[in-house]
């Protein structure tokens, strides 16, 4: 045990274990290493310093720590703070920020990325000719894809529709004032723009699914006027209101039938 | 622990600080020698989890795809006998591509030919959830709590399908279950985002600008993390009463700032995660404040230790010396100026390139042109070729530079990804 200039008691014998101050007598160490085996939890450079009490020959010029009055001796002079003990009154810890927790947090709960959950059915990809990123948004398509994480989210064992084993991916431009979603009826007189009765005709799907609104911003909306199986949006569970417009932005996924995924894409 | 290197911590720095001064910058040196466990085929057990974006968009063009899950089977055929591993893609969410049950499972010569067959069958659907990847590499991590535990995350595009708050939150709970390299595969990923994963996970961000050059870079990181001979290594710094710790920032072989990072272990010191260890040596740059003392008088400042687990395997000591001799108090010690200029070169280039994204043009090309003049002034010679592709240099000395008009995506990336990769000291310097 050795003591510091300034009065504390120290482990360490070359510099105070408190304030870091070398304690008398002890060798200016060199910013050396220690060799891996060895495990000096404290070092012993120097020899013991005889218990020099503060009164601060060394220690002068120092602050002090609680009103920043300049060192005089072992006590502050305008407030009594003591050096050798850090006391005198209480002392002001410097303010620690909370520190992230470090060593291997609990497991997580068991939530997203769980095989078993539920399948999220997606699509990220701008088509292969980016376009230009700039001006309004005018121009739009859909990009419409047999969707196997969908299908394998939506169809349960017991059903019959086998996901189709080609099925190369539809780009339709939207235009005019309306798009409709849906299946082909020659005899209804229905012909959907996106038309999903085109192979791999996708079983799932109504005549009138749902209908894609142009909007005076140049954006788009979907409406389901009351689909049979529904029409969902971006992995949702729950299929959105019939008869309400719910508004699409750019990579915004629609999803109908068995594994009909339709992205909307803004082209510029 | 018997194949643990031999670490050795060396301080760069120059103690003496004029009367009043109170600002102590030092350079720690962290290295090691020995064996890596790899050549001796013992020791440290290890884990390795491959995660292969499998979004949509790998399929275009398809070449990205083939050449993940190419590589993908180099970094199988790398891992070691005994090595416990598996195959992760991802996309909206994170599937178990081999093994099928979720676990991890030794390497040898039938699993890894297992492996590299589901890997051949994967195929490009869906989206991008990387919190969601992470999650199931650190549930897989979570039974092999002990040994290196080194994962490699691949992607080709932003985080799309989750939000920022979902992402920061799995890789909160990433930290320190596992060190983890990322990669982006062409031009559509977030520098910033991906950027933020690897720094939290102490794991190397690169970009592989076509994609043929992954294999040799997933065999390069699967090699790398073979040859790690100890897992959780710690720098655990002490400070004396009323000293403040301003910054503890590695600065070799990347710039990457530790200060938050810290684990308090008691009132005056603090850990400081630093992952894998294996053949290789580290710097730190360490700032602390102190309160001035007299002249003459001198006091350990930073008291730095290498911790594995609650042993010291390395210690150095930062001093302050207070001096009234200015021939002694100016001098600079050359380490500590060239990474302070390191870290000033890093942080350059990406507030130049951000501000020229903004159309900032002016702090563009003051930002760049002090970028270009510290990486010319350091020998950072990867760097300053990487900027010539982004500005026109007229003289690097004094950092005059142009703006170019036509930069390619991928020269910008690469330049924002590889701004924090620092260079050593020039010969005859440090
Ligand atoms: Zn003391
Ligand atoms: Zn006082």
């Amino acid at each position: 045990m050795a003591i510091c200039p300034a009065g504390h008691s120290s482990t360490a014998t070359d510099y105070c274990d408190v304030c870091g101050a070398r304690i008398d007598g002890a060798a200016s160490a060199p910013s050396a290493s220690v060799p891996s085996g060895s495990a000096p939890v404290t070092s012993h450079l120097g020899t013991p310093a005889p218990g020099t009490p503060a009164s601060g020959v060394r220690a002068a010029g120092e602050a002090c720590p609680d009103c920043g009055a300049p060192r005089t001796g072992r006590f502050c002079e305008d407030c009594g703070y003591d050096y050798a003990v850090g006391g005198g009154r209480p002392t002001p810890r410097p303010p620690e920020a909370a520190p992230p927790p470090s060593a291997p947090a609990p497991p997580p709960p068991p939530a997203a990325g769980d095989p078993d959950e539920e399948d999220p059915v997606t699509r990220d990809w701008a088509p292969p000719k980016a376009p230009p990123p700039e001006p309004p948004a005018t121009d739009w398509a859909a990009v419409v894809i047999a969707d196997r994480e969908y299908y394998d989210r939506v169809v349960t064992e017991d059903e019959d529709f086998t996901f189709p084993p080609y099925s190369p991916s539809r780009r339709i431009p939207l235009s005019g004032e309306q798009v409709l979603i849906g299946r082909r009826s020659a005899s209804r007189g229905i012909t959907p723009e996106i038309d999903l009765s085109e192979p791999p005709a996708d079983p799932g799907v109504s005549h009138t699914h749902a209908v894609l609104l142009a909007k005076p911003d140049g954006s788009w909306t979907l409406v389901d006027p009351g689909s049979t199986n529904g029409t969902t949006v971006n992995e949702g569970d729950t299929p959105i209101p019939v008869n309400v417009e719910v508004p699409l932005r750019d990579g915004d996924r629609v999803h109908v039938g068995v594994w009909t995924t339709i992205t909307l894409r803004r082209l510029r | 622990m018997s194949e643990q290197p031999d670490f050795s911590i060396r301080i760069d720095q120059n103690k003496f600080l004029p009367q009043g001064g109170h600002e102590v910058h030092a350079i720690v040196t962290v290295e090691s020698a020995g064996a890596p466990v790899a050549a001796t085929g013992t020791g440290t057990s290890a884990a390795e989890v491959i995660i292969i974006d499998t979004s949509g968009s790998m399929d275009y063009p398809r070449n990205k795809m083939t050449s993940a899950i190419k590589a993908a089977q180099a970094a199988v055929d790398t891992l070691r006998d005994g090595v416990n591993f598996a195959i992760v893609s991802g996309s909206s969410r994170a599937t178990m591509v081999y093994p099928r049950a979720e676990e991890l499972i030794p390497a040898d010569a039938h699993t890894r030919a297992e492996a590299k067959a589901a890997l051949s069958r994967l195929t490009a659907t869906g989206g991008t959830a990387m919190g969601a990847w992470l999650t199931l590499a650190g549930r897989l991590f979570a039974r092999h709590p002990d040994g290196i535990r080194h994962a490699i995350l691949l992607t080709d595009g932003k985080n799309q399908h989750e939000s920022p708050e979902q992402l920061d939150a799995a890789v909160a709970q990433a930290v320190g279950r596992f060190v983890c390299d990322c990669r982006g595969v062409g031009t559509d990923w977030e520098v910033a985002e991906l950027r933020k994963v690897a720094s939290a996970l102490l794991g190397s961000l690169d970009m592989v600008a076509s994609p043929e050059a992954l294999e040799a870079d997933f065999r390069a990181m699967t090699e790398a993390a073979m040859g790690k001979a100890v897992a959780d290594v710690a720098l655990r710094v002490w400070t004396p009463q009323y000293a403040k710790l301003r910054f503890v920032k590695q600065v070799l072989p990347s710039v990457e700032d530790l200060t938050g990072r810290r684990a308090d272990v008691d009132e005056r010191s603090g850990d400081y995660p630093l992952g894998a260890w294996g053949s290789e040596s580290r710097d730190y740059h360490i700032c602390v404040e102190v309160p001035a003392g007299e002249v003459g008088r001198e006091m350990r400042a930073a008291w730095v230790k290498l911790m594995l687990g609650d042993q010291v395997v390395a210690s150095g000591n930062v001093l302050a010396e207070w001096t009234d001799d200015e021939a002694q108090s100016t001098r600079i010690n050359p380490k500590v100026a060239h990474y302070t200029g390191q870290a000033e070169l890093a942080e350059n280039i990406q507030v130049g390139l951000q501000a020229r994204k903004d159309g900032d043009l002016d702090t563009a090309t003051a930002r760049l042109g002090r970028a270009v003049a510290l990486a010319h002034q350091s020998g950072n010679e990867a760097i300053a070729s990487l900027l010539g592709k982004v500005v026109d240099v007229d003289d690097p000395a004094t950092g005059r530079v142009r703006l170019r008009k036509d930069v390619d995506k991928a020269d910008e990336m690469s330049l924002d990804t590889r701004s924090t990769k620092t260079v050593r000291t020039r010969r005859g310097e440090g």
